[in-house]
């Protein structure tokens, strides 16, 4: 009788303790899923932070082409800002040319995030990010003057695109992006929290991003011992993130994703020429438009407009120097080529056009160049004059000049084997796959242009009238803008 | 022998007491954890429902050529615009003091009104600039008006030392109705935002101290008349003159908002 209560009394010490055991394990679980949802919270964050940089970085670059006109109307355009490297300019700003370097050495630093708009952009151990910028691409203040335009950071005159100078590798020793030719241009770091001996005092004396300048207490150097191998040279690369190459023309080697190995826990986001040059297209094509525009005005010279519509003829695809804008020469009987600059045959055989046929220098020989009238396109002339080879036009036989005044569009032209459109404009943009011998084969346009429109214009005759349009991509990136009947401009469908 | 038997079958006072003492040992930590849990759920719902706003607002201006006009208390979430507004004059009733006009960008979570809401449940504020610009009026929520207004002319106003769109401000100390002013330690986090949307935060509805902080007061909320284009913008903090500051702030940048303008078309 004694046991008896005795073994009740060890059934309830049992009971407790898998009640205990049962709560501490719960509690452990629990703790464990409240700390994991902090670090994906974290992550999603940082995630969100560099895709919104990068999104900034390439809308500062195409915005800039129109609200910096002093600049873009000369030619540069499609440049990135300077980073924050000094706390000699407000915080968040682009530093200033003294300090960003001459053109063509690369540059690192804060992100300049008020140059973009933003809101102080913080990874998810909110940290403020930083930023790499090829010398190439970077912003350097220098404004061209009017006969000298400087070269464009993007776009060679040929179509060419500039390539970046950084090039990315992941902790396998891939290179993840940036191959020779289509180099990274910009990248964006999310530094995560300090490791090892970094110090994120607040010695700048920011505000809203306080912390310092030096980039090596940010991001990461490769302390792995074994470095990764260049795959062009051989040679072995001593990866550190913080280290920007200040030569001309250097090359920056970084390294991608958090690897504890290499010692790495910088996040970082890219920005490749393509998609700058992408971002650029509204103004190739606005200015596109306003060419077409400019053939159209031709004919309110005509002494009979609006009853005599009749446009210019069009230059050869082969002409005697790419780079004189005389040599953009109307060609009578040529219904596809070149846009015309001078219009001189035109103007003969379209009796009282204000435009004469008379000497290269005479303004009112170019439809284009020096101060022709036509409205609105001064500004965009040295635009125009940069990048005149990548500019081709068709006009309908019914509009062109030496027929009679045109009456209908019994032979116009179509588009995607539709409508009836009194000429087209197109521009051939940067050299794609397959027309990388632009530069040594001017005169064939297929080095420029795609699908139908290349055979089109290939055919001077103009026989050849149906165009074809397609959403941009790697094979395609023609911009076409359609003249109606009415001579009025808008782009092609 | 009953009484000895029941004894047996049953726990001790003390067993009960130290059970019970771990069981709310551990209850105390769960709650706590659960909370703050929550706390975080909440924050990070309204980042995102801020987040979404701009995506909506960028979405909306690719797509209409214009900003929409903040809700008014009493429009139901649809955008709001004052006596003879219109599209075609951009004219708002409530360009600084008014919300996110839910509705006409359908956005969710809402209230029964139709107004977007923060992860306590309090309406979410939205302001849109309404400079004259190029001889344009409200350039940003008149159809086209910045395509008239152009892209060089709205930054130049922007970036003039007497211009600018709208402000956000580091603090409070110094800023003007139409500055952030030159008080030094206030920054102006930026001046050339078109369209600021906040989180009043969780002290909304706490209920009592909202906006009564003097940096949370220069943000249009229920406890704050403020009507102006200056915005006061930082970390939470939990100690000021008035309370603690926990709005939650983003705006449109710019740029991106004319980027997305020109791949749509909208643009220049």
């Amino acid at each position: 009788m004694r046991k008896h209560p005795t073994r009740k009394r060890a059934r309830g010490f049992a009971l407790l303790i898998v009640l205990v055991l049962t709560a501490t394990l719960a509690y452990f679980l629990l703790g464990r899923l409240t700390a994991s949802t902090p670090s994906l919270e974290r992550q999603k964050r940082t995630g969100e932070a560099l895709a919104r940089a990068k999104e900034a970085l390439i809308a500062y670059a195409a915005s800039s082409a129109f609200t910096d006109t002093a600049n873009a109307l000369n030619g540069r355009f499609g440049y990135l800002p300077c980073p924050e490297d000094t706390g000699a300019v407000p915080e968040g700003s682009e530093q200033s040319s003294v300090t960003c370097g001459t053109t063509a050495v690369s540059k690192g630093g804060r992100l300049p995030w008020r140059a973009l708009g933003l809101p102080p952009p913080v990874d998810g151990a909110s940290e403020c990010l930083w930023y790499a910028v090829s010398g190439r691409y970077k912003r350097t203040f220098v404004l061209p003057s009017a006969t000298s335009p400087g070269g464009n950071p993007l776009l060679d005159q040929d179509g060419y695109l500039t390539d970046g100078q950084i090039e990315i590798f992941n902790a396998q020793g891939a290179r993840l992006a940036g191959v020779p030719g289509n180099r990274v241009v910009a990248v964006v770091f999310a530094p995560g929290p300090p490791q090892r001996n970094q110090t994120h005092s607040n010695s700048s004396g920011r505000v809203l991003c306080p912390g310092n300048f030096t980039a090596s207490n940010y991001l990461d150097a490769d302390t792995s011992g074994s470095p990764i191998i260049d795959p062009d040279t051989g040679a072995a690369l001593t990866i550190d993130n913080s280290v920007v190459v200040a030569a001309a023309n250097g090359i920056t080697h970084l390294l991608a994703g958090e690897d504890p190995e290499r010692g790495i826990n910088d996040r970082l986001i890219y920005i490749t020429m393509d998609e700058i040059y992408a971002a650029m297209l509204p103004l190739f094509k606005d200015l596109t438009r306003r060419a077409a525009s400019c053939v159209g005005y031709f004919a309110q010279r005509n002494n009979s407009y609006p009853a005599d519509r009749r446009i210019p003829w069009a230059s050869p695809v082969g002409i005697p120097s790419y780079t004189n804008d005389c040599d953009y020469n109307d060609n009578s009987g040529t219904y596809a080529g070149r846009l015309s600059n001078r219009v001189g045959d035109s103007a003969s055989a379209i009796p009282s056009n204000w435009f004469v046929s008379a000497s290269c220098g005479d303004p009112r020989n170019q439809l284009l160049a020096l101060d022709t009238p036509c409205p609105g396109w001064a500004p965009y002339i040295p635009l125009w004059q940069r990048w005149k080879s990548l500019f081709f036009y068709h006009v309908a036989p019914s509009y062109a000049p030496g027929g009679p005044i045109p009456s209908d569009c019994g032979t116009c032209l179509q588009v995607n084997g539709a409508g009836n459109y009194a000429a087209i404009v197109l521009f051939a943009g940067r050299v794609l796959a397959g027309q990388e011998n632009r530069n040594s084969n001017r005169d064939d346009p297929d080095e420029y242009l795609e699908g139908r429109n290349e055979n089109n214009i290939d055919d001077s005759g103009g026989s050849r009238r149906n165009y074809e349009t397609r959403p941009m991509s790697a094979g395609f990136n023609d911009v076409l803008y359609c003249l109606a009947p009415d001579l009025s401009v808008a782009p092609c469908p | 022998m009953m009484p000895r038997i029941h004894l047996a079958n049953g726990f001790t006072l003390v067993e009960l007491a130290i059970v019970l003492g771990i069981v709310a040992l551990l209850l105390t930590g769960l709650v706590v954890s659960v909370s703050a849990q929550l706390d975080l759920q909440r924050l990070s719902e309204t980042r995102a429902t801020l987040d979404n706003t701009r995506e909506a607002l960028l979405g909306f201006a690719a797509a209409n050529g214009r900003l929409p006009c903040p809700a008014s208390s009493t429009s139901n979430g649809q955008e709001s615009f004052a006596s003879g507004g219109s599209t075609s004059n951009g004219l708002c009733s409530n360009f600084y003091n008014g919300f996110v006009p839910a509705a006409t960008l359908g956005l969710t979570p809402t209230d029964g009104n139709g107004f977007l809401l923060d992860g306590w449940g309090a309406r979410i504020r939205y302001a849109v600039d309404n400079s004259t610009i190029n001889g344009v009026t409200n350039p940003f929520t008149r159809q086209d008006g910045m395509k008239t207004a152009t892209m060089a002319s709205i930054e130049a106003t922007a970036e003039n030392s007497s211009g600018g769109l709208l402000f956000v401000c580091s603090s409070s100390a110094g800023i003007t109705a139409v500055n952030c002013g030159s008080t030094a330690g206030t920054v102006t986090v930026t001046r050339k935002t078109p369209a600021v949307v906040y989180s009043t935060g969780k002290n909304t509805a706490t209920g009592g101290v909202a906006g009564t902080n003097v940096d949370e007061a220069a943000n249009p909320n229920p406890n704050s008349a403020n009507n102006d284009r200056v915005f006061v913008h930082h970390e939470p903090a939990a100690a000021g003159a008035g309370g603690e500051y926990d709005d939650i702030m983003t705006w449109l940048s710019l740029p991106v908002l004319f980027n997305r303008m020109m791949s749509a078309g909208r643009l220049p």
